[in-house]
Parts: structure tokens; C-alpha cells; sequence
């Protein structure tokens, strides 16, 4: 079968845990979702197109560095809370004429993780095999930069190929060559077996109505282990995905 | 040069012939106990067979030659070092290696993956060693190392090695036992690892795997006609009960040691006692009286060592200490401690586990364990039993709380009605029992005294040292007054026991007062007159009325026990703190009980046997103790050992009592004896014989005693411990500390801190 191989590096950057807050922690590696996105994105995919996505990955340090917070909750403005106002119009109910609201903001520092140097081997695989050629073409000519994480974490792409990714048994017991992201249903105990730390990632999204006018983003995800390079081994006799230049594949 | 194939440096033992070594350990220990369960013995052999093959590593037979090398007479043998390839990478622990050579293709046509994964295991984690972050490095040692030499390695117990497979983590990664592992797979696992190192442990030290056990039934039944006597009731049981786990009540002088005997029969059997003193006295009465003899007995517990040594003109047999640690004698009389230690599943536990497994294992005086101990034997007792081993408790006194505890670990077991001593068909009557609502006080001794032998034991040293005082002052020329407890060095400790044994001996006519602590309770095998004593709790009680008409029926009307259970206070010694030396509870309970069972009968009550392990029934019944701390104890500590994951520990971090000892030296008696020591001190450190040194610390010991750490602490902050002390060795500092000592009185706390204000010292 045909996949998209991708070769990224980026610099610093974050892959936002969803519930870090006071700190934002980063993924060891970029989330299904998170890749999805940009592909999406880039071929300008106004609805869902299904697709496997294997990443995997290493990365050199992590850092935490300041950014500053904007904190918005809608509310109105109130002197001591807030340390910004902006003004806004409103129309007033009763008498239906527009007046003057203030909202408030609270501006200040937070910390952030970011990962330092950070190399990606991502396979994309659509489901409908044409878009194949599509994606091929638009990350080989992308309308504009690419980014995966925050907006502004650029990812400079050193390779996108059309490869061809079989299913095999290995030869012999494997050492992991990159960090990666393992569904844990993918193999058996025996085959491959690790105490990492296992992640429920996004995968894709459905926008559900939960009353009336109000959607909420309802997530499908995906249990993996963070299979971790140079320490978690698969056992010979597994059976993998791999791709021409024998690269492991761990489509989710 | 090529490569030696070696496996020890010692006699330049090769890997075949450590292997052969094996081999024949494990067949004598099939022929000995061929029915062990949950064990594959074709694995066992397999497991022998290949466990050390990955020693013909460059690294490690380079290791080896350089050593043989200094020896004079291998020198030239061993001229240069194999070469080494791979210089610049960490030798690979040769367990690791060795199951490279296992031929994985032909043993997965016999074997389960379950099999596989024991056999793998077995030989993979045969020594604890650092964990390798992966297996890229062996690998390559594999392949491009070992595989130079399995062609000249030639060894026909196993076919010639044709390729060697490195990849074999399927078999090792998931480390047994699993979550997803079956009993029946754990089971297995710990039966052939443990044997696999019992063996090995046994070939390297040279000593044989296991001594049958020919005659301990014929001897213990020899010994007993000798003295005119035939099975009792209770040592029949035994004998017709010897494959079941049983849970034995029965007075003391019933013959309890034979009847355990009888049941272990000629099986491996442990025999399992709370104190030293009794293990040693309970050894010597097997080696010399039942004449079972000392290659067929082993002693052991912290102070093997000197023990042998004293009963060995001063020499140790090595081989026969060894034989005694590697657990191969067929009866061992050992502390709970040396044992059970297995259940925190520290790295190499599975050899001890393996072992009680084909074993009976004796407990006595159960009732002298710490909760925290009895939760330990609780869950040994489990992990035993289910591996086939098999118990017997056989104890005059057993709290029923721990019986309720044992039945919730679904431990099963059988449970006779209790033996009572009788006297023609009645239950033999010892004691009469009067009860002191008051502290315990010297007005009633004084009156009472003459021409009797008097016991009296309190709970603390301290105590004991104040009664001492005081009847010093009022009775000094009148009787003998003598004091003992724990706070004595050894050499003085053993004749304070010789001199209290000596009058403590039914023949002897000789009378006087002996002030003691619960040192006795015990161990000691003695008989007086009468007994005054503070409560501790009922168990306790009744042991230490055991040292009182020992054997004797009691004579119409008389008194023997005397018992303070205190008016405001506590007695000594108890208190709601953690060093109170019983729970608060089970004191008041145990105060309670023998109240309410002495009535208003003012003149003192009579109590026989039955009556006093009914009252141990009720005091430490599950409802009445269900509150308390030292019911949640042994609750909290099951389930905190239960949980315990394997392999979390090593063996060192492991420690079984929570009450930490220091071993101190008395200044005063430093001083009396400071060449002595010195001249012994300077020999430990001059000589290279194990047996001079081991004599010479020896020496040392006998002037120390210890102590609790929260003594030692204090004695410490208060500058009674100055700096120095005596080097045994890098782990063994004895500090001194100056406290007064006398052989009369034993280490005594003196009352003021030194830097404190002293009146006297200001007028001399």
C-alpha cells in the first residue's frame, strides 16, 4: 500500500497537552490529531478526509521558556481584577440602543515546554488512495509555511516521499530507532512489551450538539504506548508494518 | 591463544566441568526428594546445562586469565589475553549471554511459550545484575564474539553448537511473575530459578545440594524408649498427621520438641524458635541427646558462626557453615528471620521459597512474635503452602486472632483439640494465683522469702534494677539476691544464665531471690518456687509462670504466683507510645481477664492448664481485639507485604524487625580489658585466616551487648558516647559508651545529663 513519508525538523517547539494550564506541558511527540490538522490545513480539506497516521520521532532537550498570557473569559471589566479593558458595543435590551461594554483581560507571564531540536518521521496513509497524490503535491508546493504545534512552531520539511509500506515479520529482536507512537492493541505481550508511559490521544473529532445552538468537539482517541529509542525492543517473529527503506510504521 | 573455556579461577575450574557439577547436584537432589512439585525437571537440567555458557565471552575469560596469570604455577599457561574486539564497550554479564546458546528452534517444538519463558528466565536473571538498556550491544557480542569460539567448544552433553541465537527477548521481556501470568507459570518459575540457583551456589562452594534425612523418626523414637517412654497422645498425632499442616496447642512439658520431630520425620525440616538461647539449647539437645548429629543439624541465626566456633574447639568447619547458610542440612533450628526474609520477593528470593517447599517447617512460641513478625510468618506460611511446603504451629500459647488471620489467607490446616499435660486423668494443676491491684512493691517478698527460690520479673531493666536496689538494702545479708536482664555483655550474660540455670535446677536445695525481665520467659529452662511478677499481657504471663513449678503438681493450699497489674499507673514497660513493650489494649485486656477469673477470691485462685489457654482465647479473640492497634497491625502489614511487587527490593534493604540494636562497649570494661582488645583488634587486622579473624572478633564481642537505637540516641545526645570506638572491620564500629557498668547490676542509665549541674561534684 502507498503512504506519504515525511521528514520534519523544528526547532523549539510545544504539542500542547490539552489540560496544561499553569504549565503548558508539551507531547513527547506530536498527537494524530495535531498532524491530521495540518495536513487538513495545507490541502485546504474543508471536511474530513479519513487516514492512518504513524509518528514517530526524537528530540534533543526540553526547555521551559516565558510567553506572555493573555487570560480572557468574557467577563466584564472590574478595576483591580482585570489589568486590561477594551472596549466593546452592546445593545441594551430593553431599550434596544447600542451602548458601551467593557470586557476585561488579564495580561501576564506563564511558562511553556518546549522541546528542543526536534526530528520527525511521520506516514500518512488516506484512506481514499487518490488523495495520495494530492497531499504529495501540496506539501511538495504548500500555499504557505508549514507550522505543527502552535501556530508559530515552523516545521521545515526535508523530505516528503511516496513510499511503499508492506507488512512483514522481523527477522530478529528490534531496538527502536526513533521514539514512537505504539496503539497498544497493535501487538501481542510477548511481541512487544514495555512499561512506558501510555497517552489516549486525539485522533479525530465529530462536532456534537449537547442544547440547543451549542456544539462541543467530541473526540475519538486512541491509546498508545510512547514506545521510547534505543530501549524498547520488538521481539523477532513480530509482525509490523514497514516501509521500502525499513522504516518501522505504526499506523493509528 | 585459544580460548580456556573457563568458568572459575579456583582449581581453573572450566565451564564443562562446573557444568558436570551441576549436573550431579541436580541428580542427587532428584534421587533425594523426587517428588518435588510444580518443577519440570527436564527445564531444571536444561537450565543447569546452559546457565553459565555465556562465560566463554572474551571479556570474561580475559578476566580469568589475568587472574591465573599471578598465580605462580599458571603462569605459564596463560601467557597473553584472548584477543579482545571490542575494547571500548562494558563487558556483558555472562547471564545475559547464555541463553544465546539455548537451541530456540528445537526446544519451541517441545516446549509451551510459557516453558520457555521459565527456562529463558531461569538462566537470563541467575545473578542479580544491572538491568541493560537494550540488547544492541549484546548483539553484537553474540554474533561476532561468542560465535569465534562455539566451534572448539566441544561438550557432549549437549549437541554441538551450530549457530547461536541472539534474539530471544520474546522469552524475557514480560519478567515473570506477570499480571498476566498463571499460578500454575509463577509456581514453576520460582521451583526452577530457585534450584537452578541452590545448585549453582552448592557446585561453586563444593558442598553437596541436600544430606538425607535417613533416621530422625527411628532417633527421635530411639530417644525416647531410652527413657522408658512410648508416644503420647500428642506425638501419635504427629505421626499420623506428618502430611498435613497442623496447628498444635499443648502444655509445656508434654514433649513438644519430640512430637515435632516425629511429624518432620525423615523429611527436610526448619524448626523455628523466637530466641537464640533456645535455638542453641534446642541444637545441642538434637546433636547430642537425640543423636541425630551435627552433620545431619545445622544452627542458624545471626551468630552461627560463634556458636560452631565454641562448640568446635575453636575452629570452624567451613564446609559445614556453608552447608548450614546454603540451608542443605536436613533439620535446621533457625530464627523466623532467616527464613521468611523471601516474602519481600527481593532479587534471588525464589531459593529459600523453593526450598521450604519440599520441607516441613516447625513454628514454636508463636505467641513471642511482634505483630508485625506474625503478620511475616502469615504470609510466608501462604506462599509455602501453595508451593507445597508444609507447617505445623506447635505452641503451648496461641492468640486465636491469628488463626482468624490465617483462614483469611485461605491457609489450611488442621486443628486438634488442645493437649493438656494430665495427671491421672485430670489436667495437671500448677499454679495458684493471687492478684495485687497495686505496683509492684518488695512488701509481701520480704515476708514471704525465706526458704524458697523467689522469681521476680518486671517488665523493664530499669525496674529491675530499682526492685534490686531495694531489696539489696532490706535482705542483703539475709538470701541471695541476684539480677538479670538483657543489659549485660555477653561474657557476663552467659554466667549470669549459667548461675540462674544452676538455681533454677529442681535438685538444687539452695534459696534465694532472682530479679529479672522477660529475658526468661522463655528460653530458660528453669524451676522456682514462686513468682512475683508485673502484668504484661496474659500470654506473657503464662510463660513466665511456666518458670515456676515446672513440673510439679501444686501442693494443697499454697500460693505461687503473685501478679501486680497496678493501681493508677501502668506497670513498667506499657504504655500507649510506640515503645511500650505490649499494645495498651491487650493489657487492659489481659488485666480484665484475670481479674474477673481471680473474683473475690481473696486467698488466690488455682489455675490449670485449660483454664489458662481459655484465657488466652478470650483476650485475644478476633471480636475483642478487632479495635485495637495491635489487631490493625497485623491486618495493615499483611496487606502492605501482599503487596509487595517483585524484585521492588534487594536483599540488603530488606529488614525484618523495626526495632534497629546497636552494639556498644562499656567504658568500664574498655578499660579493664583494653589490651586485650587491642592485642585481638591488631590480629583482625595482621592475619589473613578467616578462622583467627573470626576467633579474634569473637573475643571483642564478648565484652559488648546491645542496645535500642532510641537508647543509644539518647545516651549519644547526652555525651555519653564520645568519640571513640572500636574498628572491627569497615561495617562493625563498636562505639563506647560510658554509662555505668557492673557485673552486679548490668549497664545502668544514670540519672543526670553530664553537662548538667551535679551538687557532689562541686564539693569534691
Amino acid at each position: 500500500m502507498k503512504a506519504i513519508r515525511l521528514r520534519i525538523y523544528q526547532n523549539l517547539v510545544n504539542y500542547r497537552k490539552p489540560t496544561s494550564f499553569q504549565l503548558k506541558e508539551t507531547y513527547p511527540l506530536p498527537p494524530y490529531s495535531t498532524v491530521s490538522g495540518m495536513i487538513h490545513f495545507v490541502c485546504g480539506f474543508e471536511e474530513y478526509k479519513e487516514m492512518d497516521i504513524s509518528v514517530q520521532g526524537k528530540y534533543y532537550s526540553k526547555v521551559n521558556d516565558l510567553y506572555t498570557r493573555y487570560e480572557f473569559a468574557g467577563t466584564s471589566y472590574e478595576n483591580g481584577r482585570h489589568n486590561i479593558k477594551i472596549k466593546s458595543r452592546e445593545i441594551n435590551k430593553k431599550t434596544g440602543e447600542e451602548i458601551d461594554k467593557y470586557y476585561g483581560i488579564i495580561r501576564g507571564v506563564a511558562t511553556c515546554e518546549l522541546l528542543v531540536d526536534v526530528e520527525l518521521l511521520i506516514h500518512i496513509k488516506p484512506k481514499d488512495e487518490e488523495l495520495v497524490e494530492v497531499i504529495y503535491e501540496t506539501l511538495k508546493n504548500p500555499k504557505e509555511y508549514l507550522s505543527l504545534g502552535r501556530r508559530e512552531d515552523i516545521a521545515r520539511i526535508d523530505e516528503v516521499k511516496i513510499v511503499n509500506v508492506d507488512e512483514v515479520e522481523i527477522e530478529e529482536d528490534t531496538t527502536l530507532e526513533y521514539d514512537a507512537y505504539i496503539p497498544i492493541k497493535m501487538f501481542g505481550i510477548d511481541d512487544f512489551n514495555s512499561n512506558a508511559t501510555v497517552y489516549n490521544l486525539n485522533k479525530k473529532y465529530e462536532k456534537v450538539e449537547v442544547k440547543k445552538g451549542t456544539f462541543i468537539r467530541q473526540w475519538e482517541k486512541v491509546k498508545v504506548i510512547h514506545g521510547v529509542m534505543n530501549r524498547n525492543e520488538l521481539a523477532q517473529e513480530a509482525v509490523v508494518y514497514k516501509d521500502e527503506d525499513e522504516n518501522l510504521v505504526f499506523f493509528a | 591463544m585459544k580460548n580456556p573455556f573457563l568458568a572459575k579461577t579456583e582449581n581453573k575450574e572450566t565451564i564443562i566441568e562446573h557444568t558436570e557439577k551441576l549436573l550431579e547436584r541436580m541428580e542427587a537432589l532428584k534421587h533425594i526428594y523426587s517428588n518435588i512439585k510444580n518443577l519440570d525437571w527436564n527445564i531444571l537440567e536444561l537450565a543447569c546445562l546452559y546457565h553459565d555458557l555465556g562465560k566463554m565471552n572474551t571479556k570474561f575469560q580475559n578476566k580469568l586469565i589475568r587472574k591465573l596469570r599471578r598465580v605462580k604455577e599458571y603462569t605459564d599457561e596463560f601467557p597473553e589475553d584472548l584477543q579482545d574486539e571490542f575494547t571500548n564497550m562494558e563487558e556483558i554479564p555472562h547471564g545475559y549471554l547464555s541463553p544465546a546458546f539455548l537451541p530456540k528452534d528445537e526446544l519451541k517444538k517441545k516446549f509451551s511459550d510459557d516453558e520457555l519463558r521459565i527456562l529463558y528466565q531461569s538462566i537470563y536473571f541467575h545473578h542479580s545484575r544491572k538491568k541493560l538498556e537494550n540488547h544492541n550491544e549484546l548483539k553484537r557480542i553474540v554474533n561476532e564474539d561468542l560465535n569465534k569460539y562455539i566451534q572448539d567448544f566441544k561438550f557432549d552433553r549437549i549437541k554441538s553448537i551450530e549457530k547461536l541465537n541472539e534474539s530471544f527477548i520474546r522469552y524475557i521481556k514480560r519478567r515473570i511473575p506477570d499480571q498476566y501470568d498463571t499460578p500454575e507459570t509463577i509456581r514453576q518459575y520460582i521451583m526452577t530459578k530457585g534450584l537452578l540457583n541452590k545448585i549453582d551456589y552448592a557446585a561453586s562452594g563444593g558442598i553437596p545440594i541436600e544430606v538425607k534425612n535417613e533416621n530422625l523418626f527411628e532417633k527421635t523414637n530411639t530417644y525416647l524408649s531410652s527413657g522408658g517412654f512410648k508416644p503420647n497422645e500428642l506425638q501419635e498425632y504427629m505421626i499420623e498427621n506428618q502430611d498435613k499442616n497442623n496447628v498444635i496447642i499443648a502444655s509445656t512439658g508434654i514433649g513438644k520438641t519430640e512430637a515435632s520431630l516425629f511429624w518432620i520425620g525423615n523429611n527436610k525440616g526448619f524448626f523455628t524458635l523466637p530466641l537464640k538461647v533456645s535455638i542453641n539449647a534446642i541444637y545441642d539437645r538434637v546433636v547430642d541427646k537425640i543423636k541425630f548429629g551435627k552433620e545431619n543439624t545445622g544452627l542458624l541465626h545471626s551468630e552461627t558462626s560463634s556458636e560452631y566456633l565454641k562448640r568446635n574447639n575453636n575452629e570452624l568447619d567451613i564446609e559445614y557453615y556453608d552447608q548450614t547458610k546454603q540451608l542443605s542440612l536436613p533439620l535446621t533450628i533457625c530464627t523466623l528471620d532467616q527464613l521468611v526474609d523471601f516474602i519481600f520477593k527481593y532479587e534471588g528470593y525464589e531459593l529459600k521459597l523453593a526450598t521450604l517447599s519440599y520441607s516441613k517447617l516447625i513454628i514454636d512460641e508463636i505467641q513471642m512474635y511482634s505483630p508485625e513478625l506474625v503478620a511475616f510468618l502469615i504470609v510466608a506460611l501462604k506462599y509455602i503452602t501453595e508451593l507445597g511446603g508444609k507447617f505445623s504451629i506447635v505452641t503451648a500459647t496461641l492468640p486465636p486472632i491469628f488463626l482468624d488471620f490465617m483462614k483469611e489467607q485461605n491457609i489450611v490446616f488442621n486443628q486438634p483439640l488442645p493437649f493438656y499435660k494430665k495427671i491421672d486423668g485430670k489436667v495437671q494443676l500448677r499454679h495458684k494465683l493471687k492478684v495485687f491491684e497495686e505496683d509492684i512493691n518488695t512488701d509481701h517478698i520480704k515476708k514471704n522469702y525465706k526458704n524458697k527460690k523467689v522469681l521476680i520479673i518486671v517488665n523493664t531493666v530499669k525496674k529491675a534494677q530499682e526492685i534490686y536496689k531495694k531489696l539489696k538494702l532490706d535482705l542483703d545479708n539475709e538470701t541471695e539476691i541476684k539480677l538479670f536482664h538483657s543489659r549485660f555483655i555477653k561474657k557476663d550474660r552467659s554466667k549470669k544464665e549459667n548461675m540462674i540455670l544452676d538455681m533454677g535446677k529442681l535438685e538444687i536445695k539452695r534459696t534465694g531471690i532472682w530479679i529479672t525481665t522477660q529475658v526468661v520467659e522463655a528460653s530458660l529452662d528453669i524451676d522456682f518456687d514462686v513468682l512475683y511478677t508485673e502484668l504484661s499481657d496474659i500470654a506473657g504471663l503464662l510463660q513466665r509462670m511456666g518458670r515456676v513449678y515446672r513440673n510439679r503438681d501444686l501442693k494443697e493450699g499454697l500460693v505461687n504466683i503473685y501478679v501486680y497489674v497496678g493501681k493508677d499507673k501502668f506497670p513498667s514497660g506499657i504504655g500507649s507510645g510506640d515503645q511500650s513493650i505490649i499494645d495498651k489494649d491487650i493489657f487492659e485486656l489481659s488485666k480484665q481477664a484475670i481479674l474477673t477469673y481471680v473474683g473475690d477470691e481473696m486467698n488466690g485462685k488455682e489455675i490449670d492448664e485449660k483454664v489458662k489457654m481459655e484465657l488466652v482465647k478470650q483476650v485475644y479473640s478476633k471480636e475483642r481485639l478487632v479495635e485495637s492497634n495491635y489487631y490493625k497491625k497485623i491486618k495493615e502489614t499483611i496487606k502492605h507485604v501482599m503487596d509487595i511487587k517483585a524484585y521492588e527490593f534487594m536483599k540488603k534493604e530488606v529488614n525484618l524487625r523495626n526495632i534497629e540494636n546497636q552494639i556498644v562497649i562499656p567504658k568500664n570494661i574498655y578499660e579493664e580489658n583494653k589490651e586485650f582488645i587491642q592485642n585481638n583488634l591488631h590480629t583482625i587486622q595482621e592475619t589473613s585466616d578467616y578462622n583467627k579473624k573470626l576467633i579474634a572478633k569473637n573475643e571483642i564481642k564478648e565484652f559488648t551487648m546491645s542496645i535500642p537505637k532510641y537508647q543509644y540516641d539518647e545516651a549519644k545526645r547526652n555525651g555519653y558516647i564520645q568519640g571513640d570506638f572500636i574498628e572491627l572491620d569497615k561495617y562493625n564500629k563498636i562505639p563506647i559508651i560510658s554509662y555505668p557498668y557492673s557485673f552486679e547490676k548490668g549497664l545502668t542509665r544514670p540519672q543526670k545529663k553530664l553537662d548538667e549541674f551535679d551538687e557532689d561534684l562541686q564539693f569534691i
